[in-house]
């Protein structure tokens, strides 16, 4: 099968199982699966830049907060459909994202992760004080000032996974790709790489900006679902921690790892909820796993597995 | 004008907490080249042990406290780097040990929530709190004062100690060229237990001293490490007198802004560090 033809199947099956999901499944089932793949994409954006590129950010849910808010205060404000707010809101943050990320990439390593943090922060603290995004109360979704007459659950869950599922066959067509193979040049060996003719700044602006239009769409769909708002909730650090939690677990620097680690990430917390454990025991849970995997496979299951797999097949031919 | 003084007096006390909070991190930084995204849990840790022993044994000194709580979050910290840190710094990526210190700070967190509760608790330390001295026209509360006589006496030996012991000689070494100094037979895995070791007891005395200023939640730690980090790159890296500075520069900001703009919180010291530290950087003066 040609990579194209993969692509197109991928692409046709994944569709058609989320319409059926979409159609089928009671609103609570698709509420949570929802955040499943909320988690899937912001881990693969956050893995775009610290897989690919090597820049690990502490400030990505700056781009979930901005997402949630640019598609509230638009909506709310005029009388435009909310599904092109929708639409328009990952643009708009991708819009202030190029400014905020031509002066972050002058920062390195851990200069890089807490200036994206204090950035982070520093839009936090004025969405708080400011009156006209609503302060600390937050905003209540109310398109062109009405309230919401139906539930948009199935839209937002059809809207959600078949983004899922393009953005993993546009990633892997973007990788294979001259520019992704710049990029992954780039991260293997930057000076080598800008030797050889690749833009090493116009590079990591566009997987930055790339990365931040994710976490916004991702941010914005999953806030019409809660069809509410704040700061202390959208620009919260557990948006961080999952989605470096789920990448590392999962395998940094691969399509697959996200996905497997978000799986883990929330059946783990589905099984230990259903037994009556609390959220902090969960959480210890997580980050001992977490801690496991660096230790013992630092590039996550996925890659280990695979090298597993290639161990056993390599042995089976002998 | 004595009001202006007396503002930028509260700002200095302040800003001596501040670089205590950020002294163990630029210790660790420094010399092991690892950020510990867990030095604010220790920092909460310190706190909660203080709290605890006082909670039990009422009778007991805070001077005694506070030399406890140092001393087993100093043992916490030497045994985390043995345990996790250490190992994770074998592979070459700096990712690896930057990530399990983050999954550490993630269990510790949650442990402290699930063993002392997720409530905001303070230091009780008496009269000292209420306590207030007068300096001519200037009046400034004891306690503050009290926090920056400690905090200068920690950078002075801590400076002491980094320039004239052995322990100190290793570091520089280490800190400066890590393969060299491991060939003139430091023991480098040895250094680093005790590095981390001296940052977490830091870390405690920092925590001891917020807890009683204010109150501190298991959660309070995230922030903390934020200001450990301003505070460590502002004052450059590993650099303990830096660190001094940089914590009285942005004690300074958050007391004159909260004079300006009362519910600002930590906004404009967040936009100060961000515009240093942005500026610095398009200048190329950061490593």
């Amino acid at each position: 099968m040609t990579p194209r033809a993969f692509s197109a199947g991928l692409l046709i099956l994944g569709g058609a199982l989320a319409a059926w999901s979409a159609m089928r499944l009671d609103p609570g089932s698709l509420y949570l699966l929802s955040e499943v793949v909320v988690i899937m994409i912001l881990a693969q954006m956050w893995n775009l830049l610290a897989g690919y590129a090597g820049q690990i950010s502490l400030g990505h849910q700056l781009f979930v907060g901005l997402g949630g808010y640019a598609l509230f205060l638009a909506a709310n404000n005029t009388g435009v459909p909310i599904w092109i707010w929708l639409a328009l809101a990952p643009v708009l943050a991708g819009a202030l994202a190029i400014p905020l990320g031509m002066v972050v990439f002058h920062l390195k390593h851990a200069y890089f992760a807490v200036g994206m943090w204090v950035a982070a922060e520093i839009v936090a603290a004025l969405v708080l004080k400011w009156s006209w995004t609503g302060g600390s109360a937050g905003l209540i979704l109310r398109p062109g000032g009405e309230s919401m007459t139906s539930n948009p659950e199935r839209v937002i869950f059809f809207g959600l996974a078949f983004g899922l599922v393009a953005l993993v066959v546009a990633l892997r067509a973007f990788l294979a790709s001259d520019t992704g193979l710049a990029l992954l040049g780039m991260r293997d060996n930057p000076q080598a790489a800008e030797a050889s003719g690749v833009n090493v700044r116009r590079m990591h602006l566009l997987v930055f900006v790339i990365s931040a239009m994710g976490c916004a769409a991702a941010g914005a769909a999953y806030y019409v679902n809660a069809l509410y708002i704040s700061p202390s909730d959208a620009f919260q650090m557990n948006w961080l921690i999952a989605m470096m939690f789920v990448t590392v677990i999962g395998g940094l620097g691969t399509l697959t790892g996200p996905i497997l680690g978000t799986v883990l990430f929330i059946a783990i917390r589905e099984v230990m909820t259903n037994a009556g454990y609390s959220g902090g025991t969960y959480w210890i849970v997580i980050g001992a796993l977490a801690v496991v995997v660096l230790l013992v496979a630092p590039r996550g299951l996925w890659p280990a597995i695979q090298d597993l797999t290639d161990y056993t097949k390599r042995k089976a031919f002998r | 004008m004595t009001a202006l003084f007396e503002l930028l007096l509260q700002g200095v006390t302040l800003g001596g907490l501040y670089g205590v909070i950020g002294a163990g991190l630029a210790l660790t930084f420094g010399v092991l080249r690892v950020v510990n995204l867990s030095h604010g849990e220790l920092i909460t840790i310190g706190a909660f042990i203080a709290v605890g022993v006082t909670a039990l044994a009422p009778t007991v000194p805070v001077l005694a406290v506070l030399v406890l709580a140092c001393a087993l979050c100093a043992a916490l910290g030497g045994l985390l780097q043995v345990a996790f840190v250490e190992r994770a710094m074998h592979f070459r990526d700096p990712m690896v040990p930057m990530l399990v210190t983050f999954g550490i700070a993630v269990i510790l967190r949650n442990l402290l929530v699930e063993t002392a509760g997720a409530d905001l608790r303070g230091l009780n330390v008496g009269g000292l709190a209420q306590a207030s001295l007068q300096l001519g026209p200037v009046i400034i509360g004891a306690l503050p004062v009290v926090t920056l006589g400690i905090a200068v006496v920690v950078f002075a030996g801590l400076a002491a100690v980094i320039r004239h012991t052995r322990f100190g000689r290793e570091v520089r070494a280490l800190s400066d060229r890590p393969d060299i100094a491991a060939l003139m037979g430091i023991r480098v895995a040895r250094v680093h237990v005790k590095v981390a070791a001296l940052a977490a007891g830091l870390a405690a005395l920092a925590g001891v001293l917020l807890a009683m200023r204010a109150s501190v939640s298991p959660y309070s730690g995230v922030s903390y490490l934020l200001i450990a980090f301003e505070v460590v790159v502002l004052g450059g890296l590993g650099s303990t007198r830096g660190a001094f500075a940089a914590g009285v520069l942005l004690g300074v900001t958050q007391v004159l802004s909260a004079w300006w703009d009362s519910n600002a919180g930590l906004l404009y010291v967040h936009l100060v560090f961000f515009s240093i530290l942005v500026l610095r950087a398009m200048t190329g003066r950061l490593s």
